[in-house]
C-alpha cells in the first residue's frame, strides 16, 4: 500500500521557502497584497506621538510624516520601521487620500488603510485561528 | 507504536526547518523562556499494519461524520449545536451542492493496541500541515530513518485543488484564481506559512493562488461582492479563519449572503463545516454510532453536558466552540482537576468520556502523544503527532515526526 507522496524528493515550495525567508528577516508583512499600515514618524522612521502627524495641529511641518507600509499593527512609539515604506506629508490632502487614509485629521498608530473581516469579536480568542 | 528517543539530529536543523517554511519553531513559553516546537532526534515510529489501521479508522471515521451530516441536516439540529440561524441556510446549501473542501484533520487517542479513538475533528481552520506535509517529509527523506512515512499530503492537496477547481471551472465556465486568506491577528507566522504553502499546492494545480489577509477583504456596498485591495473578485477563497469567528463579524451576514448568489465567492472550506468543527459532533456521533460494534470502537462516549449520565464521575469536558484546549477540563469524582484557561463555554460544553493519552515516557519524563490524521478531498492523507509533557495537548505541545518499519543501525564491529 502506498501510504506516501509517489516521488520521493524534497517538495518543490517556493511560495513557502519565499514566505519564510521573508518573514525571519522580519518582513512579516504579506507580499505586494500585505495589509498597509501607517504610523506617524519622523524623517528617521522612527515612531513618534500620532498627534505630531495631525494637520489639525499643525503636525508634519516636513518634520514627521506619516508613514505607510506592511508593518504589524500595534508597534510603540519608539520603533524604528524599516525602509521601503510610502512617506506622506500629513497636510497633503489628497497623499493621504490616495493612500486610503482619512483626508485630514490624526491617523491612529497602526490604523489599517481598509477594513474588513476578521476586527469581530469571534477573533478576540486569544488563541490561534487555527486548531 | 514505539518511540525511538535517539534519532539521528541533523547539524543546523533549526536553521533548516524555519528556512523551510516552520518558522514559529520557537515558542515563547508563559515564563518567558523560548523552546524548540519541533522535536529533533526523538519520533514515533509504527509498523505498517499500524498505520492501515489508523489510516481505516480515520477513513471510517470521516464516513460517519457524513451521515452525522446527514442526520443534523435532516433532524435540524441546529439550536441544539447552538449554530447561529443566519448560518444554516447556507450550511445546508453547501452541504447539498459538494463546493470546493480540502482537508481536515481528526484527533486520535492510539496507543498501537487497541482501535484508535476519535477526540476531535478539526475541520475548518487545522494547522499543523507545514510540519506535517514539508518538515517531517524532509526530516525523513534527508535522515533516512525508516522504510517510509504515512504522508501522501503533498500530492493529495495538489490532486485536491485539481479536482475540485476544475469542477467550479465547469460549473460556471470561470477559470477561477484562488485568494488564500490569514489573519494578523495571528502573529507566530504559523497561519501565514500554511496559507503560502497551500499556495504552492494551488499553483502545482495549475491556477493562480494570491495571498492576502482578511482584514484587507474589500466589501462592495454597492453589489454586495467581495473583492481584494486591487479591486480582483474573490472567485473562491480559502480563508484560515474559523467560521464561527467570521459570522460574527461584521461582514458576517454579507459573506453569508453573498455565498448564496450565483457568482458570489465560494468560500473553502466550506459553510458546512460548522458541523464538525464544534465539539457538538461528538454527542452526535456517539447516539448515532456508539452502539455499532466495529464502528463505535472508534467513538469515545460523548454527550451534550446537559445528558450526561447521572453516574459519570469521571469524564472530559470541552466548550463547543473551543480551540487549541481552552477551557477543556478534567473531571475527576466530579471535580475539575485540571482546567484550561480560555474565553469559551458560554456556548455551552459537551462530554467525553475520559481516556488518557497513553504515555511513551522518556528520559526527559512522560510523553502523550496525539496522532493528527489528515483528511484531504475526502481520503486519509497522512499524519502529524504532537505530543505533550501532560494529558491535555494545547499550543504548547510539540510536534514529532514519525516513521514506518524503522530499523535501528547496527552497532559498528
Amino acid at each position: 500500500m502506498a501510504v506516501s507522496n509517489r516521488i520521493r524528493a524534497a517538495l518543490t515550495t517556493t511560495v513557502l521557502t519565499t514566505a519564510a525567508t521573508g518573514f525571519m528577516a522580519g518582513c512579516g508583512g504579506g507580499g505586494q497584497d500585505e495589509e498597509q499600515v501607517a504610523y506617524c514618524t519622523d524623517e528617521n522612521g522612527e515612531i513618534v506621538d500620532e498627534d505630531l502627524c495631525d494637520d489639525d495641529r499643525g503636525g508634519g511641518g516636513g518634520l514627521f510624516f506619516l508613514y505607510l507600509g506592511g508593518f504589524r499593527p500595534g508597534l510603540p512609539v519608539g520603533t524604528v520601521l524599516p525602509r521601503g515604506g510610502t512617506r506622506i506629508d500629513p497636510r497633503d490632502s489628497a497623499a493621504r487620500q490616495r493612500a486610503g487614509l482619512p483626508g485630514t485629521g490624526k491617523v491612529s498608530a497602526g490604523q489599517r488603510v481598509s477594513g474588513g473581516i476578521g476586527s469581530g469579536v469571534g477573533n478576540k480568542a486569544g488563541t490561534g485561528a487555527g486548531s | 507504536m514505539r518511540r525511538i528517543e535517539s534519532g539521528v539530529v541533523r547539524p543546523g536543523w533549526e536553521a533548516e526547518i524555519e528556512a523551510q517554511g516552520l518558522v514559529y519553531n520557537k515558542t515563547h513559553l508563559p515564563g518567558g523562556e523560548m523552546r524548540s516546537y519541533w522535536r529533533e532526534g526523538p519520533f514515533y515510529d509504527f509498523t505498517m499494519a499500524e498505520v492501515q489501521r489508523v489510516e481505516s479508522a480515520t477513513a471510517q471515521l470521516f464516513e460517519m461524520c457524513v451521515a452525522a451530516g446527514d442526520h443534523i441536516v435532516e433532524n435540524d439540529l441546529f439550536d441544539r449545536m447552538r449554530i447561529p440561524p443566519m448560518a444554516r441556510p447556507p450550511i445546508r446549501r453547501t452541504w447539498v451542492e459538494e463546493p470546493p473542501s480540502i482537508y481536515g484533520r481528526f484527533d486520535l487517542r492510539y496507543d498501537g493496541e487497541g482501535p484508535p479513538k476519535l477526540l476531535e475533528f478539526n475541520a475548518d481552520t487545522p494547522t499543523g500541515l507545514v510540519e506535517s506535509a514539508v518538515t517531517q517529509w524532509n526530516w525523513h527523506l534527508f535522515t533516512g530513518q525508516g522504510s517510509d512515512q504515512w504522508n501522501a499530503l503533498h500530492d493529495k492537496l495538489v490532486a485536491a485543488w485539481q479536482r475540485n477547481l476544475l469542477k467550479w471551472e465547469r460549473r460556471t465556465g470561470i477559470r477561477p484564481r484562488v485568494h488564500l486568506a490569514w489573519t494578523t491577528e495571528e502573529t507566530s507566522g504559523e497561519d501565514r506559512m500554511t496559507v503560502a504553502y497551500l499556495m504552492d499546492t494551488v499553483v502545482q494545480a495549475g491556477y493562480e493562488a494570491i495571498e492576502l489577509v482578511v482584514e484587507d477583504i474589500v466589501l462592495d456596498d454597492g453589489d454586495g461582492r467581495f473583492y481584494d485591495p486591487q479591486g480582483r473578485h474573490l472567485d473562491v477563497a480559502f480563508k484560515l479563519y474559523p467560521w464561527e469567528w467570521l459570522i460574527e463579524d461584521e461582514f458576517g451576514p454579507a459573506v453569508l449572503a453573498d455565498s448564496m448568489r450565483p457568482g458570489g465567492t465560494t468560500w473553502v472550506e466550506p459553510a458546512y463545516k460548522m458541523m464538525w468543527s464544534t465539539k457538538a459532533l461528538l454527542p452526535i456521533l456517539w447516539q448515532l454510532f456508539g452502539s455499532d460494534p466495529v464502528l463505535g470502537q472508534f467513538l469515545l462516549p460523548a454527550y451534550f453536558a446537559d445528558e450526561m449520565p447521572s453516574s459519570w464521575r469521571e469524564y472530559v469536558r470541552k466548550p463547543l466552540w473551543g480551540r487549541e484546549g481552552a477551557n477543556v477540563a478534567i473531571v475527576r469524582d466530579g471535580v475539575a482537576v485540571t482546567e484550561m484557561p480560555g474565553r469559551y463555554g458560554t456556548e455551552g460544553f459537551i462530554v467525553q468520556e475520559f481516556a488518557p493519552l497513553p504515555n511513551f515516557p522518556g528520559v526527559d519524563g512522560p510523553h502523550y502523544p496525539v496522532l493528527g490524521t489528515w483528511m484531504v478531498d475526502g481520503e486519509p492523507a497522512g499524519m502529524g503527532i504532537r505530543e505533550s509533557d501532560d494529558l491535555i495537548t494545547d499550543n504548547l505541545s510539540y510536534f514529532v515526526p514519525h516513521t514506518i518499519d524503522y530499523r535501528p543501525p547496527r552497532a559498528p564491529g
